[in-house]
């Protein structure tokens, strides 16, 4: 279960990390989301919603790499209100990315791993907010800071 | 580009991630750099977090049944029981004593000899409760979930032969309209 907090009433809400269907597609614009999600249609694409509402947050697409036993976050876009210091709602990048952590742990267990090409200037960002690791270009989650992330975000149980 | 604007626009790419822009050939660089460090990673990593991984898999496999049973209808309990006496002992028995019971009754009921009793359940949501304390914790009822959900299975996979042959022995009439 995953929890979004409204920034000004500090009202914590329950998320939910679902498949994206076909006429979502209608509502997703570059404008809103900055890419062009209908190229990402051959992934695994998935919306974060406030359970009960259909507005979605958050798209994520991922790509598996079986060979690997790791997930590769394609893209990842927040909403455009809720980017930046304005924003609406909080946590919603952070529960795309464990959403994303629970997919490759429930697949491939203790070898488990999550990376993303990030930007140059963002790598300090992602690594001192959500412990990823590097390697070349990319980042990367696997072992103890996957599950600590996992832990963070679903508040499950 | 101003300061501010550039200052901004990287407060926006904190909220979107790109990881499409590489080449074939700096692909098969980033496999070979991932493996190499999630390698030296896995080297060191201690036996107590592999089995925080395995545990957590294992709860996060048993909630996905529930949600979707239709995707592998089982039976999954002796399954996952199997994956979760494993994980934690070396050998069946240690998990045996745990519960208190025959190591033979174990052994019937993960190869599905023998149906596990209601004392088999609620010492195993006991024994689970302790060991995923400190993990994640777990649904009081997720085992007896999907003890239930194989059962339903069951039910709903063979119900059409089974009203088959019961058919003969109701013998009400159906209600005037």
């Amino acid at each position: 279960m995953f929890i979004i907090e409204h920034r000004i009433s500090k009202e914590f809400l329950v998320a939910e990390v679902i498949p994206i269907e076909e006429q979502d597609f209608k509502h997703i614009t570059k404008i809103k989301f900055w890419f062009n999600w209908k190229k990402e249609k051959e992934h695994d694409v998935y919306k974060i919603r406030i359970k009960g509402t259909t507005g979605i947050l958050g798209l994520l697409s991922l790509e598996n790499h079986p060979e690997e036993s790791r997930i590769e976050i394609r893209l990842l876009a927040v909403s455009k209100e809720n980017r930046g210091r304005k924003r609406k709602y909080g946590h919603i990048a952070g529960n795309l990315i464990a959403s994303a952590c629970i997919r490759t742990l429930k697949q491939y267990g203790e070898w488990t791993c999550v990376s993303l090409v990030p930007k140059t200037d963002l790598i300090d960002h992602y690594m001192k907010k959500y412990k990823f690791q590097r390697a070349g270009r990319s980042l990367f989650l696997d072992g103890r800071e996957l599950i600590e992330l996992i832990r963070r975000y679903d508040h499950d149980g | 580009m101003t300061d501010n604007r550039q200052k901004k626009e990287l407060e926006d790419f904190k909220y979107l991630i790109d990881s499409r822009h590489l080449t074939n050939e700096q692909r098969e660089e980033e496999k070979s750099a991932l493996l190499k460090a999630r390698e030296a990673r896995f080297r060191i990593r201690p036996a107590h977090e592999i089995r925080e991984a395995k545990l957590m898999q294992l709860r996060y496999q048993m909630e996905e049944y529930l949600n979707k049973p239709e995707s592998n209808p089982g039976p999954r309990f002796p399954e996952f029981l199997r994956i979760y006496v494993d994980t934690l002992h070396k050998k069946r028995k240690e998990f045996a004593a745990d519960l208190s019971i025959k190591p033979i009754i174990l052994s019937q009921v993960l190869n599905r000899h023998r149906e596990p009793q209601e004392v088999f359940l609620q010492r195993l949501i006991l024994h689970s409760a302790n060991t995923y304390q400190h993990i994640g914790k777990i649904r009081k009822d997720l085992w007896l979930k999907v003890y239930y959900q194989d059962k339903l299975n069951h039910f709903l996979s063979t119900q059409d032969k089974v009203q088959e042959s019961q058919a003969k022995y109701v013998t009400n009439r159906r209600l005037d309209p």
